[in-house]
């Protein structure tokens, strides 16, 4: 039925003595400290949403974590074994065990390090799990969903096997669209522009079923005049090779992204929206291919810049209903973005709510460590979400914005699970609806119309229904109604008379309307609709009229 | 066995905990350590370093989790310092001490009784707890040998030293006496008191024991903790 | 003159915990419509089935969920369009009223183009 593909990579089986060897090699002095240090003390039982949600002791970080160490301690044949009885015999490396193994290291685990937060012996469980991964991957033991991933990623380029001319095709659309979007017939999305300041880097996933997010993006970069450019070669951010433990294709995988930069000149390479793309990117590729002569940013780390720097502006307006940002664990625990994603909300989203805990703090979605990939975890996954899914229900937020893509769907499923009755959308599309860009229109004459980047008309002059209407849309009204036709046309009419502008109690009276219902943003939208020229100094609506100009 | 005890046991005690650190220590510096930033955070900062050494003497962590565990470690811990600090005087006086309260010969033992009593009570009940906690259905499933044997050990300890103090107490000049004669290489078999030969027997034991197992946990917490300095 | 007029759909469909078809073969028209309750607002038009026998095709053909670009040039919808069709997207919307198993667009793909 099925004419996909499935190409086979031919991978090395690891034999008991290169698996027993693959342990000692990833014995370095933090696993060996971790694993005597560990008192088992259970306070990361606690932290660890498999824990919360299930209240099995078998999901104790403590737990999985002497599974790992006591593999270590089995593969001694000398003195040290017999001094311990209690070791059972073996080396623990039997189809059984190994398939047990799997179970706790890749099923109950998505290496979000919260344990480490508060572990009183700062023992690091995502790197224990790591080395324990590798070792299984290895073995072929590596849940297949996480390894196709990878296998693909390694032959292909991107980890959906993605070719370039569905990529540029899926780009140049898009750039059509934000052409659309944005009333300007020069935007670009550039493709392999050499001498670009930035590399941008995407999310497979994006291209093949989320456009409207590389759309989002690409209007911020837009908007704040940023020099950046794609890849056609290789131009995915992820690495799945960070979660399977396997060092040989994280470094392989993470080297296409540098072997663009280098080639296209670029200093600094902009992840988009993906927590664990970053993190490899920034603190682990660094180490695998031994070169630090590059610098990567993660989207709301730019973001976060462009509107600290005023080099875009944003109307929060837009996003009125209540909004929470979910923390990913890449990011926030293990990259310290905690402050941007923050500022980026308060500008884009009127009312911003964080969930309890935030911040380094916050739990895992539960998608982490690669589980969205292995399908056979799924009931684990989705039970240990209830922690997640709790936390959104206690704020009480319409919207859950998140910058990870991964997250993301995690976040869609347990919306879906518990009933959470949300949006689960990309913080960047948030703050791409919000952004003011100074706007251009065409008429059906062809005559131009710009509109300044507050609203107002740059040339009230050329004022008429169809500029009226275009900038009701951009204000987000929609079609204008009799009502509102009314109320612009009282506003003209006192702005003829150069009278003051009209307070909103004084049209609600003499119009009998009620102008809040009509435009709910704010009273002022009224004024811009109506093609009134911008005040200078702003508006004071206290004065008992609105004085405008 | 008293002669083992009293006279070549506390040399390889001695010998054993510092061999044993060495050799530990020896191990794992010759391992790479982990070139990967765990988190990026503050790094090595003045105000990082000082919340380190904040949780390891008011254990910040364990409070801000589990206020319960906090109680009872923090008794446990507090009553070893003590009970570590009290045991100065089997080797010397604390003269300043004794000069600032003014007391006799009868007031330092009688003093000194009373301090051993509470510092040995804080631990008792905090080891008794540890090791209560160790038997609720989850910590079962988490614990391993080492666990209820370390626990155990402490636990003997403990009741033996009390032991002695009730029934069959020693004058501290006689402990004062044998302690010196092992500090200057001249032990002798000198006291003579069954329960003070076993409580001393499993404290040797434990002390020997701490460079293999998990009790390392004294030196290794800072330097795992700055490992992860934030 | 109007009509009230009732329909009842007599169909079963077997749905795994997400709420999707299974077995896939099981589809038709009938469960489709049991499928599309809780993602499409209304009653399902020629549009939506336009976009969910074009994407049953395609997968039927290919084993894969196509690009949406792809999607939407050969059903001729803008992107906007899609999702007014399907609010919840294409991979939690329109796929499950296809009739398109989970693990099709869930896990990433191995595949090649046509």
């Amino acid at each position: 039925m099925t004419k996909a593909a499935t190409m086979k990579r031919e991978r090395h089986l690891g034999t008991r003595e290169e698996l027993s060897g693959f342990l000692q090699s990833k014995l370095n002095r933090n696993l060996a400290v971790y694993f005597q240090s560990c008192q088992r003390c259970g306070l990361c039982a606690e932290t660890c949403h498999y824990y919360l949600a299930t209240g099995d002791p078998k999901m104790i970080p403590g737990y999985k974590i002497e599974q790992v160490r006591k593999l270590y301690d089995r593969q001694r044949h000398d003195w040290r074994r017999k001094l311990s009885p209690w070791i059972p015999p073996g080396d623990g490396l039997e189809e059984q065990e190994l398939l047990e193994l799997t179970d706790v290291v890749f099923g109950r685990c998505t290496m979000c390090r919260r344990c480490t937060l508060t572990c009183p012996m700062g023992i690091d469980t995502g790197m224990i799990m790591r080395a324990a991964r590798g070792m299984l991957t290895l073995a072929h033991h590596a849940p297949k969903g996480l390894q196709d991933t990878v296998d693909v990623h390694v032959m292909k380029g991107n980890n959906m096997g993605v070719d370039s001319e569905e990529f540029i095709a899926t780009v140049q659309w898009m750039e059509e669209e934000l052409q659309k979007d944005i009333g300007d017939p020069n935007a670009k999305i550039p493709i392999d522009k050499e001498g670009a300041k930035n590399l941008w880097v995407l999310n497979p996933r994006e291209v093949m079923y989320f456009p409207l997010l590389l759309q989002a993006q690409a209007k911020i970069f837009y908007a704040a005049g940023e020099s950046y450019t794609l890849s056609s070669k290789y131009w995915d951010v992820t690495n799945y090779a960070l979660f399977n433990g396997d060092d040989k294709d994280a470094t392989t995988i993470a080297g296409y992204v540098l072997e663009e930069a280098d080639r296209l000149g670029c200093d600094t390479i902009i992840c988009t929206e993906c927590g664990h793309g970053m993190r490899q990117l920034k603190y682990m590729a660094p180490i695998w291919l031994k070169r630090s002569d590059f610098k990567v940013r993660a989207f709301v780390e730019v973001v976060a810049d462009y509107i600290q720097t005023g080099r875009i502006k944003l109307n929060p307006s837009i996003n009125k209903e209540r909004v929470t940002y979910h923390d990913p664990c890449n990011q926030a625990r293990s990259g310290n973005y905690i402050e941007e994603p923050r500022v980026v909300l308060k500008k884009s989203v009127m009312d911003y709510v964080d969930l309890n805990p935030c911040g380094r703090n916050n739990f895992c979605c539960g998608g982490g460590g690669g589980a969205l990939t292995m399908s056979q975890y799924r009931g684990w996954r989705l039970e240990a979400a209830k922690v997640k899914a709790d936390q959104i229900k206690a704020t009480g937020a319409k919207i859950v914005s998140t910058s990870c893509h991964n997250c993301i769907d995690q976040l869609a499923e347990i919306n879906r699970h518990y009933n959470l009755d949300v949006k689960v959308v990309n913080t960047c599309e948030l703050t791409a609806d919000a952004i003011v860009l100074p706007r251009r229109m065409f008429l059906s004459t062809g005559t131009p119309v710009d509109v300044g980047e507050q609203g107002y008309l740059k040339d009230p002059a050329v004022w008429n229904h169809e500029v009226a209407q275009f900038l009701a849309t951009n204000e987000g009204i929609g079609e204008l109604k009799d009502e509102h036709w009314r109320v612009i046309d009282y506003v003209r009419d006192c702005d003829s008379r150069n009278e003051a502008w009209p307070l909103p109690q004084r049209v609600n009276k003499d119009l009998s309307l009620n102008i809040q219902h009509l435009f709910p943003a704010s009273p002022e939208v009224v004024f811009k609709i109506a093609g009134l020229a911008e005040p200078r100094g702003g508006i004071n609506w206290h004065e008992g009229s609105v004085q405008g100009n | 066995m008293d002669y083992f005890v009293y006279v070549m046991l506390p040399y390889i005690t001695f010998l054993v905990l510092v061999v044993g650190l060495i050799w530990r220590i020896r191990i794992w510096r010759a391992k790479p350590r982990a070139k990967a930033v765990l988190f990026p955070a503050a790094g090595s900062n003045l105000a990082a370093k000082g919340r380190v050494a904040g949780d390891i003497i008011l254990f910040g962590k364990t409070f801000s989790v589990s206020k319960t565990l906090w109680a009872m470690s923090i008794i446990f811990h507090l009553g070893l310092l003590l009970v570590v600090f009290g045991h100065i005087r089997t080797v010397t006086e604390f003269g300043f001490l004794w000069s600032w309260f003014n007391l006799d010969a009868e007031g330092i033992d009688s003093v000194g009784f009373a301090m051993g009593m509470v510092a040995g009570g804080l631990m008792l009940s905090g080891a008794i707890l540890l090791l209560a906690r160790r038997f609720t259905p989850n910590m079962r499933v988490l614990s391993i040998f080492q666990d209820y044997f370390v626990l155990g050990m402490l636990l003997i300890i403990i009741l033996l030293g009390f032991a002695m103090r009730l029934w069959m107490p020693i004058h501290v000049d006689e402990i004062q006496h044998y302690a010196r004669g092992v500090l200057t290489f001249q032990a002798a078999v000198e006291v003579n008191n069954i329960l003070f030969l076993w409580h001393f027997f499993v404290a040797q034991m434990l002390i020997m024991y701490l460079p293999f197992s998990k009790l390392i946990h004294v030196v290794t917490k800072p330097v795992a903790e700055s490992w992860t300095i934030r | 003159m109007n009509e009230s007029v009732t329909i009842t759909i007599v169909a079963t469909a077997y749905l795994d915990e997400e709420g999707y078809l299974l077995p896939e073969e099981s589809w038709d028209r009938n469960v489709g419509r049991l499928l599309a309750c809780d993602v499409v607002p209304g009653c399902l038009s020629a549009d939506h089935w336009r976009v969910a026998e074009y994407l049953r095709r395609y997968y039927i053909e290919f084993g894969i969920v196509p690009p949406i670009r792809k999607l939407c040039r050969d059903t001729g919808f803008s992107l906007t369009g899609i999702y007014k069709l399907f609010p919840t997207g294409i991979a939690r919307g329109a796929c499950r009223v296809a009739g398109i198993p989970s693990d099709v667009f869930k896990r990433p793909l191995t595949y090649l183009y046509p």
